[in-house]
């Protein structure tokens, strides 16, 4: 009783971050938008081309693509060749998509790593057209990364405790 | 290389998403090769920095406003006026539909989704075959690839590098398009005289006029699309967000479809699609690197150059494969990570990049509604709610129209080169 009631409060927890991350995943989109309009707005009507549009844009787009690609981590679409587990028995076909599980926590915790220290390595950098550092560059694939273990560790979970 | 290539294929084979596959099949070959895996993290990042990709979600966000937005009722609302008197009607009027909103949208799945959803049930209703409706559909849907704003025409540029014009391939693909679509028209034409099926009562000109200025806000975003990148008015990037905001307006003001929840979903879809899309990208940008560090391209071109000498054998060969790899894998990724191998082998033929580009995008698009692996056919099929091999046993006749429109575009390059050559 009290570790289904733990789960369930974990699960609510995870639902919590999948929504924090899609919104700041559209919040991001929205910006990519808002920096490009900005950019033909100032070159037609203010006779300016800003330098800072397109690093922002690319800073948010990064945060959108890794955010969004976390969330389709958890909702399982991400794009994965589907052949041989549909074709296998269950018991199988469950190892399998546990083994599908396991290489996105691999890579999740790859990108939190790696673009961790790239990110902190580059931190005193200052980055060309913003006043940032270089080393943000490297943070959505660090977000990304530990949001993708985050979900793909709940759906092994899952699955080994055979609600998935 | 063997690393690389093996440890890929064994993680796909058994189900390891394709950006998982793609990014420790390169985790591995660096290890062996005893780069440090930062240069992996790099690459993975430079691979989404580029300011043509940004057009992708961009365009995937216009999509989606655009099939929610109403725009897709007024263009269907029109195709019935125009062409519902046909044969098989409700078939052609699909059909119509699918290419006028395919050069709205640019996307075979926004296609089928906004053009299935409305016309796959009323075809069903008038006493058309479920699978003949289903195919209809999932084949005209196809048009949508080679029509501006196209993202996969963007995916198979920024692939390549970056060095290939968008608005050339755009109007490469303009004239296959429309090949297509008539090909498709025929198809359903002769099998809905097989069926019986009649044409729907023309509902005069003046319907016919009204319907056309009612679409008229719709359709010509492709317009302004087009001409503000041909013009130098604005570049790719910015006609995506010029979609985005002309999207908005006419689906919220014109048209006063687009709800606030519909905006909402139209967001949160079009951020889901881009995280699938990029991180696919960013993987196959640290996968190509390494190949490249690995001179697999070079030894592609090599060992095609030793088994044919003439440039209509290589792009058989190369369609042929893609064809068999797009019925296993999904489109965007098939193109991000076929075009660094396989356009340098074209480029080795004298093959231009941009008929190469068109070619590309429709042979790997075919593999969008063949099994296993075709997410158009699967949704139309589940519009249609008709079992996937009833489906795919009907569809011979259009594979038949679509791989006759793939060689007259692999055979005959004026078709896609023409229009870019008439606009420089």
């Amino acid at each position: 009783m009290a570790e289904s009631v733990h789960a369930g409060a974990s699960r609510t927890l995870l639902d919590r971050i999948e929504q924090a991350a899609l919104l700041l995943a559209a919040l991001s989109l929205g910006g990519v938008v808002a920096c490009q309009a900005w950019q033909v707005f100032s070159r037609y009507v203010l006779n300016a081309a800003p330098s800072w549009t397109d690093p922002a844009a690319l800073l948010l787009i990064a945060n959108a693509a890794m955010l969004g690609a976390a969330v389709v981590t958890r909702r399982e679409a991400h794009f994965a060749f589907a052949g041989l587990v549909s074709a296998a028995p269950p018991p199988l076909a469950r190892a399998l998509r546990c083994f599908s599980d396991a290489t996105l926590i691999a890579l999740g915790l790859a990108l939190l790593w790696i673009g961790g220290t790239l990110a902190a390595g580059d931190l005193h950098v200052a980055m060309a057209g913003v006043p940032l550092p270089v080393g943000m560059r490297y943070l959505p694939m660090c977000m990304g990364g530990a949001l993708i273990a985050l979900f793909a560790g709940e759906r092994l979970a899952l699955r080994l405790r055979g609600d998935a | 290389m063997a690393i690389l290539f093996i440890t890929f294929a064994v993680l796909l084979a058994l189900g390891a998403p394709v950006a998982a596959a793609l990014a420790i099949a390169t985790f591995a070959a660096l290890a062996a090769l005893g780069v440090p895996f930062e240069a992996g993290v790099q690459q993975m990042t430079s691979g989404i920095s580029s300011i043509s990709l940004i057009a992708i979600p961009l365009f995937i966000f216009a999509g989606e406003l655009m099939l929610r937005g109403g725009i897709s009722e007024r263009i269907i609302a029109f195709a019935a006026a125009l062409v519902g008197r046909l044969r098989g009607g409700l078939a052609q009027v699909t059909v119509v539909s699918s290419t006028l909103f395919g050069g709205v949208s640019g996307s075979a799945i926004a296609d089928v989704s906004a053009v299935g959803g409305a016309m796959i049930p009323q075809m069903i209703q008038r006493g058309y075959d479920r699978d003949y409706a289903v195919n209809v559909t999932v084949s005209a849907a196809l048009v949508a690839l080679l029509l501006p704003p196209s993202h996969n025409m963007i995916l198979y540029s920024a692939a390549a590098g970056g060095g290939i014009s968008i608005t050339d391939l755009f109007l490469a693909g303009v004239a296959p398009a429309l090949l297509l679509a008539a090909s498709v028209m025929a198809v359903t034409y002769v099998l809905a005289r097989f069926r019986n099926y009649k044409g729907e009562a023309f509902p005069g000109f003046a319907t016919l006029a009204v319907r056309l200025v009612a679409a008229i806000p719709g359709l010509l975003l492709v317009a302004i699309i087009f001409f503000g990148i041909r013009s130098g008015v604005f570049t790719a990037v910015e006609s995506a967000t010029v979609a985005v905001l002309y999207a908005i307006v006419v689906s919220a003001l014109v048209y006063r479809a687009l709800r606030w929840r519909d905006f909402v979903e139209a967001c949160l879809g079009a951020v889901q699609t881009t995280g699938k899309i990029l991180l696919v990208i960013a993987a196959a940008a640290a996968f190509g690197w390494t190949m490249a560090y690995l001179e697999a391209p070079r030894l592609a071109v090599d060992w095609m150059q030793s088994i044919a000498h003439d440039q209509t054998t290589v792009l058989v060969a190369m369609v042929v494969a893609l064809l068999l790899l797009g019925t296993f894998m999904d489109m965007a990724p098939l193109v991000i990570i076929a075009t660094p191998v396989f356009l340098p082998v074209a480029r080795a033929y004298d093959v231009d990049p941009v008929h190469f580009g068109v070619i590309m995008i429709l042979s790997c698009g075919i593999g969008l509604i063949t099994p296993p692996v075709g997410s158009v056919l699967f949704i139309g099929a589940s519009i249609g709610q008709v079992p996937m091999e009833r489906t795919v046993r009907g569809l011979v006749p259009f594979y038949a129209a679509l791989l006759l429109v793939l060689a007259a575009v692999v055979l005959y390059p004026p078709l896609s080169l023409t229009l870019p050559a008439l606009q420089r």
